[in-house]
């Protein structure tokens, strides 16, 4: 990571594919984090890989949902009712060393 | 989404309906066992309950955010695991897998789009697609992954940017391209 003129550009490459895909060590991805506010190029290489990583999820073989999972999402429903309150949901715990979890840009395959 | 915002239940019944078993089937890729993904998919239709007011249609699908909350767990459970030697998909009950006879349009259309990426993935060299699919389906970091298959740190991260990169042709030209053109 070089910082907004990126000099070493070429080399920031690898370190984004790796964040993308949720494979620094924390400390590294806090680095790659912070590289990334001041570097609109990798900013761009990260919203292509996203894309890319965010298709591997429809890559898998395709199962059905077994029947009682549904029933068993909405009875957990009643339990723990109610949509969260700011930070208090699943994005407030989740692990920093890898990008985080929901809409980053349109995808093909929405 | 806005139902599901406003705390109506029925409205997360029809994203489960719609999106439940592409969840499922990530979460039991990646996890291998049934009862596991079924927890880890609950928990993520869960966190889209409890974030639905602020989700915005303009930064993505439904099926986009759901998929990326279930892959955010499984790596957080696949990362407590410190086992990770019953990984497979022999454990309890076998998953069943959505056959041909009987889909629907939309699952027919998603097995459709789920072959064009399986197709970019074969594209890709070998070791390119291994250290993918280690971080990715694995949870595995790139130091974990050099000690794994016994390359350089530096090679990891190449791997992955040239299979990333080659992934992403690859799919803009699938998108382009009818299904039947390709043979899948």
């Amino acid at each position: 990571m070089t910082g907004s003129d990126h000099p070493g550009h070429a080399d920031c490459g690898s370190e984004v594919a790796a964040y993308a895909l949720g494979a620094l060590e924390p400390a590294e991805a806090e680095a790659c984090r912070r590289h990334l506010e001041t570097c609109v190029a990798c900013r761009d290489e990260l919203a292509a890989f996203a894309q890319v990583v965010d298709a591997l999820a429809i890559s898998t073989p395709q199962y059905r949902a077994p029947k009682a999972l549904r029933g068993a999402v909405l009875i957990a429903l009643e339990t723990r009712r109610g949509p969260e309150t700011e930070g208090n949901g699943a994005f407030a715990q989740r692990d920093s060393s890898r990008p985080g979890p929901g809409p980053r840009s349109r995808r093909w395959w929405s | 989404m806005g139902l599901v915002g406003e705390g109506e239940p029925r409205a997360l019944g029809v994203i489960f309906d719609r999106h439940g078993d592409v969840a499922f089937s990530l979460a039991y890729r990646m996890c291998g066992r049934r009862a596991l993904a079924e927890d880890i998919v609950q928990e993520a239709f869960i966190s889209l309950w409890r974030s639905g007011g602020r989700y915005d249609r303009a930064r993505g699908s439904v099926r986009a955010w759901l998929l990326s909350v279930v892959h955010h767990r499984a790596v957080d459970v696949l990362r407590r695991d410190a086992a990770r030697t019953s990984r497979d998909v022999s454990d309890d009950r076998v998953a069943e897998l959505l056959g041909a006879p009987g889909l629907t349009d939309r699952e027919v259309e998603r097995r459709d789009e789920a072959r064009q990426v399986r197709v970019a993935l074969d594209g890709l060299s070998r070791d390119q697609r291994r250290v993918i699919e280690l971080a990715y389906f694995g949870g595995f970091t790139h130091l974990q992954i050099a000690e794994m298959v016994d390359i350089p740190v530096g090679t990891v991260k190449g791997r992955m940017r040239l299979g990333l990169t080659k992934l992403r042709l690859a799919l803009s030209d699938l998108q382009a391209a009818p299904i039947r053109e390709l043979g899948i």
